[in-house]
């Protein structure tokens, strides 16, 4: 729950955006699932809505070339177990194909699981045992792939030398923890064939499959050594996707050629384009320029807000302008177990008092916010947006919050929140200034990300309130509210709130035990509703947007919401 | 002579000790006050304890203080800086190409800047309070009273984006979508050499405005002060040309003071010019060590001091070298 | 000076002021201050009316245009002169303090105390200072006092090398011996007869001092570790400016904490260059 995009600041290199490893503590794996799933051997369908499989071709066959321009320091690291960049996973679309994939095109269709290297797998063993049978492929040096290739990359993922930190997510399969600890030579809840693979887990998890179609199991090959690879040889060699690195120089350019080796026939026509150039470096205030002059095509950061404010309103850019949505919230934390956010009555008023409105033009405008309450990103199936509190202040309703709260107002209090990225320090400045008007001070604490987050985060530091951005590692409830609020676990590093009202515990864990489908998918908008607005144990600002300018030869451009990222399987020329 | 010289190597080596403490000790606080630890940077901030002290163990920040910072300079001494964490490079990779971006910035401002202050300098100082003489000095206290950080942006703004728009200085003379100077960042010398030089006008144009000011301010006086002694006199007497004259005679008086001053700025800014760098998008060490300190990348921020403090603490060292070659009157025995 | 005088008006009664003339307070954001697309209004106009499609010509002015939240300028860079010359002069006071007495210590005592404190003052003038004042506040955070703080932390050496090398040449002359033989005891002797002889180079040195004091301040809240929000300063309004490009819409957001700060380090390099040529003719530079 924190993969965090890269926000341009200073113009510079400015890397500290995300943290590095994946979510400890209680993950979206396993532990919530309650084995109520259906039994025996039924597929595991996508998310509800038809899954869309390939991509719709832009014109036809293959041609042409793109320029991409990535902001300094978007590429972390081109292995692909221990890649953790949201600018990075995107690349996973060209050069991988993991077990599952999320589909290409846009909309519903881009958070729907569909068959990657396998295909959809069977579940048996009341939930607990899923089988992957593997569909012809190679790696690009020629390599068949095999389910042994599969069983060693969830080897290599869990070895803490490579430092990826995924462990939590896959401590649902039998012996993983045994394996990461050093114990065991090998995952005892592994098998697998040349063509096929079958994980044991020790419970029930309807969110399995989306463990394999994250870019962090982008196979390779038996015998890689466990060590970080840097130099982007891994996606040269055992590039599985449409595309493999042809080049690479680390903040200076990639280039990617055709993988020779990628069979259309069986994976699906992914992959429009002979060759793309990855300029790396290109900053934030030159981006706009670069791509009207024609020098980049597209660009993987984040556009300056004056850029997007004039860029969004010259009407003969109109087809060139892109925007869309974003799995990614900001959160107003409320700690739960520090006065005054003690009283529920409190938590409900600062929810009322806050001009999400303004809140999002301080963010950076309608092109990059759009106001919002509801926990669940636009991101996870079924969503419908609901207002649960208002988008401008009702400050009527939230003294009277205030006054039956019984709290004696003014109130000296303290926000953190980062400094290294745009957008939040004036966003917090907003908040500040519409929580004066019902008595409740806040001072405002900035430190870069690295310094601020462990603070906030820490159950020690009986923080007030902080600020942060927070995205699924996919697109599912569980890996929001139950990852983040779990009222059984306050003292969860997730979740700064401390939420700990236990009378919400049974919906929980009723949602997170239904299998992936509309019924899942509306207990958990169901939740959503009764958390905000009965306990209010954080105040959601807004929904962040993904703003984008490209050429005009840019054709077949979608932003995947399921990775929070350029997808470069539609990329192609006009 | 060689007993100057151990003398300065020894008082160099401390130096060089003392700022590599500073920043251990800085980390340490950091640590200490924060709890922002690089192992819980590095094993994410959800991670369980048991993980955070594995992610220690890998990173070698489990050790006490006193022993990483004694290991660091172990390293040091054989070149080895440590990798960085975020990069997952060895920090000397990271160094180099850097360091040769902020050179190419601060040495070809230097060139620019003294160019301009040698001119201005010696014309006020041959006519002054001459119209020349007056303007030169009133740009040389505007320019001291210019920051970098709003003339860096100004350029940018003037110079790059607004002629984009068909503006030059706010006038609707130029076709839309010129590209007067790119602001895009930095390429290398060996690269393009044309490039280079034309992607960096515009650092060495705010670095020249700045420092340029200072610079003339220094000449003019010194020169003014050298023209009033005698053996100034005595060559003016023997019909000395007053090229010749400022050349070789004053020139050989003002050049070593002139040139302490220099080895100081040309040393400090060599360690990184932030806001040149960040305006200007070059990856050089400024940059680097900014984004290092943000994301607790100790080896790297460690790297990117030592480095700028070696090569300050050098330029001094070689100044006072100079300085003891070019005038008997600095006692080198002592 | 008479720069000076505006200035330190300004920073005292200027921002109450403007905030009572205009109707605006420094911290508030103004919602009808930035169009829909979030672009802040320029100099001299006026607010937009409620669904954002004009200006309302009833709104109060904003005559330096507003910044990237909506707050109007005017008002802010008047706050942002109080900031700035609080530090500049806390931190220079600071500065001065911990210089003269290392270098009172240090050239008085001779002998190791000296050796220490030289290598000290040499290594700090050695110091990448700006990266490690950098590294300093986001360990201690933003606030008025650590910004003031860390920056004497890296001004100190210079008020020392002064001092040092006066009292290192005055302990030997004539007059401070003879004091010294008629049983002046050394507090009395570095006080009243040494220490007055720095005073001329140290009140130069403590203005264009103060003028740099100035700008490490800026440079600091430029980099987002000065002073806390929402508290107005120079620097923080440049960043807002340049950070979010909107300065090159309304280059006025550029200008007007520019020349506030540009025409406040004038006035002080202005009075350093009369205070230096009238303690010092043969002042060198």
């Amino acid at each position: 729950m924190k993969r965090l995009h890269r926000r341009g600041w200073l113009a510079a290199a400015v890397m500290s955006c995300l943290a590095l490893a994946a979510c400890g503590g209680t993950s979206s794996t396993g532990s919530q699932s309650s084995g109520t799933q259906s039994g025996g051997s039924t597929t595991a369908s996508g998310t509800g809505s038809p899954s869309t499989g390939g991509a719709t071709a832009p014109a036809s066959g293959i041609h042409g070339q793109l320029t991409v321009g990535m902001a300094p320091g978007d590429i972390d690291s081109l292995d692909p177990q221990h890649w953790y960049f949201a600018s990075t996973w995107a690349l996973s679309n060209g050069l991988c194909t993991p077990l599952l994939r999320f589909g290409d095109g846009s909309g519903t269709g881009s958070v729907a699981l569909v068959p990657g290297l396998a295909n959809l797998p069977s579940v048996s063993d009341g939930g607990k045992q899923y089988t992957f049978t593997l569909r012809p492929a190679k790696f690009s040096d020629g390599q068949t792939i095999t389910g042994q290739d599969i069983a060693y990359t969830a080897e290599r993922m869990l070895t803490p030398a490579l430092d990826g930190g995924w462990g939590p997510f896959y401590y649902g399969i039998k012996g993983a923890q045994a394996f990461e600890a050093g114990k065991a030579p090998s995952i005892s809840g592994i098998t697998a064939t040349a063509n096929s693979i079958t994980f044991h887990l020790s419970a029930a998890d309807g969110a399995f499959p989306y463990d394999w179609a994250t870019p962090n199991t982008c196979p390779v090959a038996v015998g890689t050594p466990k060590k970080v690879f840097s130099d982007g040889s891994l996606m040269e060699k055992y590039a599985s996707g449409p595309y493999k690195i042809a080049s690479y120089t680390p903040e200076h350019s990639m280039v990617w050629v055709r993988n020779p080796n990628y069979d259309a026939s069986t994976l699906g026509a992914r992959g429009h384009l002979d060759k793309m150039v990855f300029n790396i470096g290109v900053a934030p205030s030159q981006a706009a320029l670069d791509i009207k002059a024609g020098s980049i095509d597209l660009y993987t950061g984040f556009f300056n807000p004056a850029d997007i404010a004039q860029l969004s309103s010259d009407p003969t850019l109109k087809s060139q302008v892109i925007i869309s949505s974003r799995p990614a919230n900001m959160y107003l934390w409320l700690n739960n177990t520090v006065p005054p956010f003690t009283n529920t009555d409190v938590r409900q008023a600062v929810n009322y008092a806050i001009d999400r409105t303004q809140a999002a033009k301080a963010y950076g405008g309608p092109a990059v916010a759009t106001p919002a309450s509801q926990i669940l990103t636009p991101a996870v199936p079924d969503f419908h947006r609901e207002n649960y509190y208002p988008t401008t202040p009702d400050l009527a309703k939230a003294k009277a919050l205030m006054a039956a709260s019984g709290i004696k107002t003014p109130i000296k209090t303290y926000m953190w929140t980062r400094n290294d990225a745009g957008g939040f320090v004036p966003m917090a400045e907003v908040i500040q200034a519409n929580l004066k008007a019902i008595g409740i001070d806040v001072s405002i604490k900035t430190a870069p990300d690295a310094v601020s987050s462990p603070i906030y985060h820490s159950v020690k530091a009986h923080v007030p309130m902080s600020m942060s951005m927070q995205s699924p590692e996919f697109p599912d409830g569980e890996g929001i509210i139950n990852a983040n609020f779990n009222p059984k676990d306050p003292d969860n590093l997730n979740d700064p709130s401390r939420f700990h009202d236990v009378a919400f515990a049974p919906a929980f864990e009723h949602a997170a035990s239904l299998p992936v489908g509309s019924a899942r998918a509306s207990a958990y908008m169901a939740l959503d509703q009764s958390l905000t607005t009965k306990a209010a144990p954080v105040a959601i600002i807004i929904d962040a947007n993904r703003f984008d300018f490209v050429s005009s030869k840019v054709d077949g451009y979608v932003y995947q919401e399921a990775l929070d990222g350029i997808n470069y399987d539609d990329l192609g020329t006009k | 002579m060689t007993r100057f010289l151990t003398r300065r190597l020894l008082a160099l080596v401390i130096q060089i000790l003392l700022i590599t403490f500073v920043v251990w000790f800085i980390f340490f606080i950091i640590a200490t006050i924060t709890g922002a630890t690089p192992a819980q940077r590095f094993a994410g901030r959800y991670a369980t304890p048991q993980r955070i002290a594995q992610v220690a163990k890998v990173l070698g920040t489990n050790k006490p203080y006193w022993e990483q910072y004694f290991l660091f300079l172990w390293h040091a001494v054989q070149g080895n800086l440590g990798y960085s964490y975020l990069q997952q490079r060895p920090v000397v990779d990271i160094l180099l190409p850097a360091a040769a971006a902020t050179a190419s910035v601060v040495l070809g401002g230097m060139v620019g800047w003294m160019l301009i202050a040698i001119v201005i300098g010696s014309y006020g100082a041959l006519r002054p309070r001459s119209l020349g003489d007056v303007l030169g000095r009133a740009f040389a206290i505007v320019g001291m009273s210019l920051p970098l950080f709003l003339v860096a942006p100004m350029l940018a703004l003037f110079l790059a984006f607004q002629p984009t728009q068909g503006q030059l200085f706010g006038l609707h003379i130029l076709p839309v979508g010129t590209h007067l100077f790119p602001i895009d960042g930095y390429v290398p010398l060996a690269q393009n050499p044309v490039q280079w030089a034309y992607h960096l006008i515009l650092p060495w144009l705010a670095l020249s405005i700045t420092y340029a000011a200072v610079y003339a301010r220094y000449i003019r006086t010194l020169t003014i002060e050298n023209l009033a002694e005698d053996y100034v006199r005595t060559a003016e007497a023997k019909g000395v040309g007053r090229t010749r004259l400022l050349s070789r005679h004053v020139g050989r008086n003002v050049a070593p003071v002139t040139l302490t001053v220099l080895a100081a700025d040309v040393g400090g800014a060599l360690g990184g010019i932030i806001f040149v760098e960040s305006v200007f998008n070059i990856p050089g060490l400024g940059y680097t060590g900014l984004s290092a300190i943000e994301n607790l990348d100790y080896p790297l921020v460690a790297g990117v001091v030592l480095f700028a403090g070696v090569v300050a603490v050098l330029a001094n060292a070689i100044v006072d070298l100079i300085h003891g070659l070019l005038d008997p009157r600095v006692r080198l025995g002592r | 000076m008479a720069i000076l005088a505006i200035l330190i008006v300004a920073a005292t009664v200027g921002g109450p002021l403007a905030a009572h003339l205009t109707g605006h307070s420094p911290n508030t954001p103004y919602n009808n201050a930035v169009s829909n697309r979030g672009i802040p209004i320029g100099v001299l106009q006026h607010p937009y009316n409620a669904d954002g499609t004009a200006h309302d010509p009833h709104a109060k002015l904003f005559v330096l245009g507003a910044d990237s939240l909506g707050r109007d300028q005017l008002v802010r860079v008047l706050y942002g002169a109080r900031v700035s010359l609080i530090v500049a002069f806390g931190a220079t006071g600071v500065a001065l303090l911990i210089g003269i007495s290392l270098g009172l210590l240090a050239g008085y005592c001779g002998g190791w105390i000296d050796a220490v404190i030289a290598r000290l003052i040499e290594s700090a003038i050695a110091f990448p200072s700006l990266l490690m004042a950098i590294a300093l506040a986001v360990v201690v955070g933003p606030g008025l006092l650590n910004v003031l703080v860390v920056i004497s932390l890296f001004t100190w050496f210079y008020p020392a090398r002064i001092v040092r090398s006066v009292t290192l040449a005055g302990k030997d002359r004539l007059y401070v011996q003879a004091a010294r033989t008629v049983g002046a005891r050394p507090r009395r002797l570095l006080l009243v007869h040494i220490l007055p002889q720095a005073w001329g180079p140290l009140l130069v040195f403590g203005t264009s001092i103060v003028a740099n004091n100035i700008l490490f301040e800026a440079s600091l809240s430029y980099l987002g570790i000065g002073v806390p929000p929402p508290t107005a300063s120079w620097g923080q309004m440049l960043s807002d400016a340049i950070n979010s490009g909107f300065y090159r819409i309304n280059p006025s957001m550029l200008l007007v904490p520019g020349v506030a700060l540009v025409a406040t380090m004038l006035a002080f390099n202005l009075l350093g260059d009369s205070l230096r040529d009238a303690l010092d003719p043969k002042a060198r530079r």
